[in-house]
């Protein structure tokens, strides 16, 4: 069980506590975000526009230290900084500098805005930001079960590392802002993702054979040989590395005097954006597992591994160019139109791309003796080339139009055209193949008596000693192509009527028809296989929504709304590959009924209700067939059924005009179930229920010194131990928190503050390893100047 | 953020693109379930799972994928199979989900297999 426990040093303590006496020292807050205090100012005061926030605080944690840090990136066991920052200046001639930004230090979370504004001219900005996150590199946790090895008492678990991705950008803006030229800014971003995440892509881990042959699954699931010996619960991840350099232009411009009839606003942008990504995903496959024995291995071949590391990377270059045009008229105050147009073309280039298994995470490709064992795993590739172009137009059209008073009717259309090519090409990786000669003797004869007698007959013996095929790659690299084309196009009108006092009533109707033609086709490889795939996709989208908003009292106002969405999918395969033997959707239906009510009441001037309840429901049918003749045709039936409930209820009372109590509670249903989970008992619905309460309180001595305190917690039970036959995955976990603050003024532009925070979660679904207890404390100063 | 979709100029999964550019490909091999939204599997509002995914489980893939597997014109039924095409997946989806390692990694597209293994 992985356990990571951090304590604060007694040199930190003193520290921490020699700051809270004094309440002279700054770092970062408890709280991001946390707004300040701010003073109450006299007419005879002078304004103070900036501030500066800062705090030192120190973090316990434990348990999973990755695990907290998933939800509060905070490094511990001191952290401090600059909270919040601003500070402005007026330079004269009408020009303003401003500052923004804040430091964290310890947690990497940087950011800083400078703006230098000169009125009727423009400005210039720049700006830079810096932050982490991190991620629990825990896999899964396999929990004892009557079949389990004795050598498991506990279950299976493995712990992986925690994992940082850092996210930053770096900007600049100019903008030209005069009355007699158009409003324009150009603007250059440079923005990066790199480090490490977790991945739920889990590697295969091996049980020992236990679940295959033993305790078959009961009626009516049927025979052993549906069992599997590995259970996919080995922790993976991925290394990424993204760039994103974008360039934009936009120019805003309004045609025609204000208030009349036609005046136009109009907006283009044009963009340019260089992606560049190295991405790559790792997992395991049985660990420790044996490997396969050759027969007759003579010549001591390496024996193909059954336990290896595989990666796979990606490396692709994409170039985007989009440009887009846009219009809001105004003929009045009833009738607005909207339009717009937009063009973009991405071309993508794979740069090189391999997956290769090995000892080792990013093991390199060798050839023929040197990596015979891990040869042809899962799929296994080298030199990934090819690419895309994609064309794009999108257009649409917006009325707002008002007939009488009262009545609003926005009608709406938007189409979309793409073009899409796409081709790759790669070698795959063989096997190596063993076999054993064979020589041929022929048959010795002699002459007796005239007559031919065999003395010796023919025979053909097996060579012992195995020879080895050398495996590598294919002979020649498989090429794929395929085109998409895909038109879709949207229909929208929606209906508000307002002269029913005290309602709003509105409806919406919306369609949407897609219509897509597919072709692939391959070359090349180790079979030579060539694969031809061609369909037309027809979708019909259709949702109707209607509502009442209800305001009968000022202190009373509630809302109900209700849709009905459905989707039509239906395929018509021309021709198909005979080798390929995929599923293919012949037809699938969506069916969705949602409806919510909201109600608002302040029953007394001091205490305000506010409930809400959402429930849905979605229905999907479908019809499958199995190869390139459509035999079979799976039967059209129900794949899944998935509902959603939610309840809200939350309440604010202020008894005393320094006193403030808030709470709230939040129950939520949601499952997705589906026949399937009646074919084998590996299969579980997925429940993801969960409630949720918080309350808080805020108090104020006096004018300089006030406390608030708030308690949370969060519940999910839908974890079930099914072990014995799969995996289990529905959540189940609990969390408290506490956290309480105290603000003091010291004078009217300096306030400190102390904050405490506790946390504590557990976790049934990863066994407990998962599981934390964390205490953040922490003590700031906030100055105005 | 501004959203997109209905009839917006901005499509449904730009959004969601304009940080997660790795997902939008394009791809060999699509997997049509991205044309129909990054919300067939992703909740952005959050999710009491991981990967904000609306279900942790194979239930995310078979609420589509579901084939019926009784009553299949020149097809027996065996107890306890569960085809996915023509292949029983019943030994499958008890080592792990659709998109274990070694399965049906490129869940987002592919640019070299068609089952979207990898």
């Amino acid at each position: 069980m992985k356990t990571t426990f951090s304590t604060i040093p007694n040199s930190c303590l003193r520290f921490v506590t020699l700051a809270l006496c004094t309440g002279g020292l700054s770092a970062t807050s408890l709280f991001a975000g946390t707004t300040t205090n701010q003073p109450t100012a006299t007419p005879e005061d002078p304004a103070f526009n900036n501030w500066i926030n800062s705090s030192v605080g120190g973090l316990i944690i434990k348990g999973n230290q990755a695990q907290f840090q998933q939800a509060k990136p905070t490094f511990g066991p001191v952290y401090g900084g600059i909270d919040d920052m601003h500070y402005e200046q007026a330079l004269g001639n009408k020009t303003t500098l401003k500052i923004d930004g804040h430091a964290i230090f310890g947690d990497n979370d940087y950011k800083v805005i400078l703006d230098l504004t000169k009125e009727d001219l423009g400005f210039i900005r720049a700006g830079f930001t810096q932050f982490n996150t991190y991620y629990n590199g825990n896999g899964g946790y396999l929990p004892p079960s009557f079949n389990m090895p004795n050598s498991w008492p506990n279950g299976q678990f493995t712990a992986g590392p925690e994992y940082t991705l850092t996210r930053g950008s770096l900007w600049a803006e100019l903008g030209l802002r005069t009355a007699k030229l158009p409003d324009l800014t150009l603007r250059y971003e440079h923005a990066w993702r790199k480090g490490q995440e977790d991945s739920t892509e889990w590697g295969g881990a091996a049980t020992g054979g236990v679940f295959t042959g033993q305790n078959p699954l009961p009626a009516p699931y049927g025979s052993t040989s549906n069992n599997s010996a590995t259970r996919k619960i080995l922790p993976s991840f991925r290394n990424i590395n993204e760039t994103r350099d974008i360039f934009t232009l936009t120019g805003k411009q309004t045609i025609g005097k204000p208030d009349a009839i036609g005046v136009t606003d109009l907006n283009l942008n044009l963009c340019y954006e260089l992606d560049r990504m190295n991405d790559s995903l790792n997992w395991q496959n049985t660990p420790g597992a044996a490997p396969t024995a050759l027969v007759n291995n003579k010549n001591n071949v390496p024996m193909s591994a059954n336990a290896y590391n595989m990666t796979q990377t990606d490396k692709q270059i994409l170039n985007n160019y989009n440009g887009n045009i846009s219009s809001v008229t105004r003929f009045g105050e009833k009738l607005w139109l909207t339009m717009g147009y937009a063009y973009s073309a991405l071309s993508s280039d794979i740069d090189g791309g391999t997956r290769v298994a090995g000892p080792i995470y990013g093991s390199a490709y060798s050839p023929y003796y040197n990596n015979l064992q891990y040869a042809n795993k899962s799929g296994s590739y080298i030199n990934l080339g090819g690419g895309s172009q994609v064309g794009n137009s999108v257009g649409s059209i917006n009325i707002m139009w008002m007939p009488i008073d009262g009545l609003t009717i926005t009608p709406s259309g938007r189409f979309s055209i793409t073009d899409t090519a796409n081709n790759s090409n790669y070698l795959p990786e063989i096997n190596q193949v063993t076999t054993n000669t064979v020589t041929k003797i022929a048959a010795v004869t002699k002459k007796v008596g005239g007559k031919t007698v065999t003395v010796t007959p023919a025979q053909s013996i097996t060579n012992p000693v195995a020879l080895v095929t050398r495996a590598g790659t294919a002979a020649a690299p498989t090429s794929i192509l395929s085109t998409v084309y895909l038109n879709e196009f949207t229909e929208d009108v929606e209906v508000r009527y307002t002269k029913v006092k005290n309602w709003v009533f509105y409806a919406d109707a919306n369609w949407d028809e897609q219509y897509e033609s597919t072709m692939d086709s391959s070359s090349g490889g180790a079979s030579a296989t060539v694969l031809n795939f061609n369909a037309v996709n027809g979708t019909l989208v259709q949702k109707y929504a209607v509502g009442a908003n209800w305001y009968p009292l000022s202190n009373l106002n509630g809302s109900i709304q209700y849709y009905r969405q459905l989707q039509g999918i239906n395929q018509n395969i021309r021709s198909d590959d005979p080798t390929r033997a995929n599923q293919r959707l012949l037809q699938q239906n969506w069916c969705t009924d949602d409806g919510n009510v909201r109600l608002t009441w302040n029953p007394f001037s001091t205490v305000s209700l506010v409930s809400r309840y959402d429930v849905q429901r979605t229905i999907i049918n479908s019809s499958w067939a199995a190869d390139p003749n459509q035999n079979p045709v799976y039967p059209y039936g129900n794949s899944s059924v998935m509902k959603n409930q939610s309840i809200t209820e939350s309440l604010t009372w202020s008894p005393l005009d320094r006193l403030f109590l808030q709470g709230s509670l939040a129950y939520v249903l949601n499952q997705i179930d589906s026949p399937a989970v009646s074919q084998t008992a590996a299969l579980q619905s997925a429940n993801n229920n969960y409630w949720t309460a918080s309350a808080g309180m805020g108090y104020a001595f006096d004018k300089k010194t006030q406390v608030r305190a708030d308690v949370t917690y969060y519940t999910a039970n839908n974890y079930q131990n099914n072990s014995q036959y799969g995996v289990p995955y529905n959540a189940g976990g609990t969390q408290y928190t506490f956290s309480a603050s105290l603000v003091r003024q010291i004078t009217r532009n300096v306030s400190m503050n102390v904050k405490y925070y506790f946390d504590t979660y557990s976790d049934s679904l990863s066994g407990g390893n998962n599981n934390y207890t964390a205490q953040m404390i922490s003590t700031g100063l906030n100055m105005q100047f | 953020m501004k959203g997109g979709g209905a009839t917006n100029l901005m499509g449904k999964n730009e959004v969601c693109f304009q940080c997660h550019s790795a997902q939008k490909g394009p791809f060999v091999f699509q997997h049509e379930a991205l044309r129909e939204g990054c919300t067939t599997c992703h909740d952005p509002h959050g999710s009491v799972n991981q990967k904000l995914l609306v279900a942790r489980n194979q239930m995310l893939c078979l609420k589509c994928h579901f084939q019926q597997q009784q009553n299949v014109p020149g097809q027996t039924y065996v107890p306890g199979q569960m085809r996915i095409g023509t292949d029983n997946h019943a030994g499958n989806v008890a080592q792990g989900t659709c998109w274990s390692g070694g399965c049906h990694e490129a869940v987002h597209g592919s640019q070299v297999n068609s089952h979207l293994r990898y």
